[in-house]
């Protein structure tokens, strides 16, 4: 056996699948070659590390509740997903949500201010990307985020969709939320991003220009177009 | 009167349901953890099941072996979820909770700074694998289900499995090599 023949049989080695043979095989060359030593050593290292990935404990509780949602025996409805033991007590106590928005094209924002409506203006049929930032104080788990559009603006791969909702974890402190829009039409609008989480919601509203509030050179530029 | 023999009916459904299910709910929990990294999703995806199968409760009665069985319905409606996940356009960009998971793990204290720091690339190289090959080395290496169960619960003949685990496995090899991933000295 040679190096290439032992590597082919390298998982079967490790896992004492190989027939008695070959067995035979793979230890006459092991002995005599420091390379595949390693090789095994490593892919051992490897297999022990896999065993050791760990999870976080199964929450107290968990199991019981979750069992008793799915029967109705808690009698609440089913709440699909965003189930949270504690949560709405926490909210209550402790979560200051607010939503930071910024313009940024492609980059992150360096400074953020926190305003509860913003302006953001975007030019007519070109994409940019709002950098949607929700602050919270402590990590929202399975919120429901929704994103209605005012009508002077789209998200590209998603034409025509006024109404985008996903659910999504939020982690203690900023979480961006890149937003790409298109501007549709010549137009004002108010774009609403809510937070909805236990029954609780928290919303922002941004105000959106589309193809008035245009930098000098952009106007120069759209004059000359025109 | 109606009304109390139905919620008697239900009481006794709902008994046997959580006398079925409640064993396997711990090692439901950590395979959604491992599908999804994330604990609160873990959590999201092992409740839906949950709500999925309750109605299901006579059908539970009847199989044999529940492990596999509920191990498969889970696989299956990770995929669904995921798959739709796939379809949305906007995602947080999130990190493998590692960091809760290593700090709140039953290794808690067995595991060194630098352990730590290999066992998140490790994840991340895991991470990087096609999703055939994560699910695989996630079922088999991780939390080991034998390949003859991930026969029945993957639907796929052994000799699949066996090819796609070696490739899968070679494949996180050389990502590891390629990173920072420090094997021998581990
Ligand atoms: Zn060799």
């Amino acid at each position: 056996m040679n190096c290439k023949q032992f590597e082919l049989r390298l998982d079967d080695y490790l896992d004492h699948e190989l027939f008695p043979g070959e067995a035979i095989d793979a230890d006459a060359h092991l002995k005599q070659c420091p390379a595949c030593q390693t090789r095994v050593e490593r892919a051992r290292t490897l297999q022990h590390m896999l065993k050791e990935i760990p999870t976080p404990p199964l929450r107290s509780g968990f199991a019981r509740e979750a069992i008793a949602r799915a029967t109705g025996s808690d009698g609440k409805k089913h709440q699909r997903r965003g189930f949270v033991a504690g949560f709405s007590t926490a909210i209550a106590a402790s979560v200051a949500l607010m939503a930071v928005i910024t313009l940024l094209p492609h980059s992150l924002p360096e400074q953020l201010a926190p305003v509860e409506i913003a302006q953001v203006a975007i030019s007519l049929e070109q994409t940019q990307t709002v950098n949607l930032v929700f602050n919270t104080a402590q990590a929202l788990d399975g919120a429901t985020l929704t994103i209605a559009l005012p009508a002077n603006v789209e998200v590209p791969g998603l034409p025509g969709q006024r109404t985008i909702t996903w659910q999504t974890n939020l982690q203690a402190g900023k979480n961006i939320l890149p937003l790409p829009l298109k501007g549709l039409r010549r137009d004002e609008g108010e774009l609403l991003a809510s937070i909805e989480q236990d029954g609780k919601i928290k919303s922002v509203r941004v105000h959106i220009s589309v193809g008035k509030t245009l930098q000098p050179q952009a106007r120069l530029h759209a004059l000359h177009s025109a | 009167m109606l009304f109390s023999l139905f919620s008697r009916k239900k009481r006794i459904d709902a008994d046997s349901f959580e006398a079925l299910v409640s064993p396997h709910v711990e090692q439901l929990y950590r395979l959604a953890y491992r599908y999804t990294g994330q604990q609160a999703d873990a959590e999201d995806l092992v409740q839906d099941l949950l709500i999925k199968l309750y109605p299901r409760t006579p059908e539970l009665q009847q199989v044999g072996q529940l492990k596999p069985w509920l191990a498969k319905s889970l696989y299956y409606l990770y995929v669904d979820r995921y798959r739709s996940q796939k379809r949305s356009p906007i995602e947080f960009g999130q990190e493998h909770d590692i960091e809760a998971a290593t700090a709140n793990s039953n290794h808690q204290g067995e595991l060194s700074p630098q352990r730590q720091d290999t066992i998140r690339d490790l994840q991340r190289a895991i991470d990087h694998l096609s999703d055939e090959h994560r699910i695989l080395i996630l079922m088999h290496d991780v939390e080991a289900y034998t390949l003859t169960e991930l026969e029945s619960i993957l639907e796929t003949p052994l000799g699949t499995l066996k090819s796609r685990l070696h490739r899968g496995r070679a494949k996180l090899r050389k990502l590891l090599e390629e990173g920072t991933f420090p094997a021998s000295q581990a």
